[in-house]
């Protein structure tokens, strides 16, 4: 038997870290969750949403954080998953791609768009519900946010095609990078692994008992429908060479 | 402290304890710790045996059924994971 902890850390910040990035609460009118500067978004007792930008905030981020982390706040607060990362599609099955920041992500969603016949689901958040018994990523995004060669700012791209329907989730692929690592390679991963790599990517909002029971339901079922597949490459290694070995998993997968 | 678990005792399970299967293994969490525990393959099925009502020692004859094992090795690791399991509060004796 092993034993461990912190792949049940929350990755969205909440209040009681102090942290005044995010915050957000329950009151008798219902909740309001707010990106501190950025966006406010009431959700009423009757499940009416509100979503009011900041006063001079740029409004194509608050649009992408609507669309987003704000859509997954929503969803928490029906129950409904949602995990941190990008999703493509093609020929009926989904691809998420999965990782901390800066492991590419985006990257690579938008380079198997490009190259491999790929349609955009998700850039950031991969909303999923389950149908027929099948976990499905609904299309949410329609832009990469991608880094400029100079700037580490990223910037809306559009979809040179994005997914207009659900689409069954086949493969969660956890992408980082080591630079121990001799060259990118792909595992399978399973059991208690496999547990570790999506709990790592579930948007959690609270730690009520119901919600991690749900949680752990969830991630048994998916890892039960999908392959999960921890995904290395030192940095260096050519963007375009992962999205080509995801590809080639898509494919063996289909 | 208590002993050792009798092989012939019933097992049960706890309120603040969710398990799940993830492939041949169990990953369970504890609610009131923040903690989550792994359960290999064999580890799994005595786990799935002790929540379904049979005692270490039914469990055991299971694993001899299942896997390249002797009785009394068999009943020996059942015990002391149920030790463990019981030691960290993820189960508890029946009485």
């Amino acid at each position: 038997m092993t034993r461990q902890t912190g792949a049940n850390d929350w990755s969205v910040t909440l209040p009681e870290d102090g942290d005044a990035r995010f915050r957000w609460r329950r009151s008798q009118d219902g909740v309001v969750a707010e990106w501190v500067d950025v966006l406010t978004l009431c959700v009423d007792l009757k499940g009416q949403i509100d979503c009011t930008p900041a006063p001079g905030v740029d409004p194509v981020l608050a649009a992408k954080l609507a669309g987003t982390e704000a859509l997954a706040f929503v969803r928490a607060l029906r129950g409904e998953p949602s995990l941190h990362g990008s999703a493509v599609a093609r020929a009926g099955a989904a691809v998420a791609c999965l990782g901390d920041a800066g492991a590419g992500k985006s990257t690579a969603a938008a380079e198997l768009c490009k190259a491999s016949g790929f349609e955009l689901l998700a850039d950031d958040v991969v909303a999923l519900e389950l149908s027929t018994s099948r976990w499905r990523v609904l299309p949410t995004e329609s832009a990469h946010w991608l880094s400029t060669t100079d700037s580490t700012v990223k910037k809306p791209v559009p979809a040179r095609a994005r997914g207009a329907a659900p689409v069954d989730l086949r493969i969660l692929a956890r992408l980082r990078f080591d630079d121990r690592a001799p060259r990118l390679d792909a595992r399978r991963v399973r059991g208690s692994e496999a547990y570790s790599v999506l709990s790592s990517a579930v948007i959690r909002f609270e730690r009520a008992d119901a919600v991690q029971r749900r949680e752990l339901d969830f991630l048994s079922s998916i890892a039960s429908q999908a392959q999960v597949y921890d995904v290395i490459r030192p940095r260096g290694c050519p963007a375009g060479a992962t999205a080509a070995l995801l590809a080639e998993i898509a494919t063996e997968v289909a | 402290m208590m002993g050792s678990i009798g092989k012939d005792e019933v097992i049960l399970p706890v309120a603040h304890v969710h398990a799940r299967r993830f492939d041949d293994e169990f990953v369970i969490l504890d609610l009131s710790g923040g903690s989550y525990y792994a359960l290999n393959a064999v580890g799994a099925h005595i786990w799935e045996g002790l929540l379904a009502g049979r005692t270490p020692a039914q469990v055991a004859h299971s694993l001899t059924a299942q896997y390249r094992v002797d009785y009394e090795t068999a009943v020996n690791d059942c015990v002391a994971l149920v030790d463990e399991l019981l030691a960290r509060g993820l189960l508890r004796r029946k009485g």
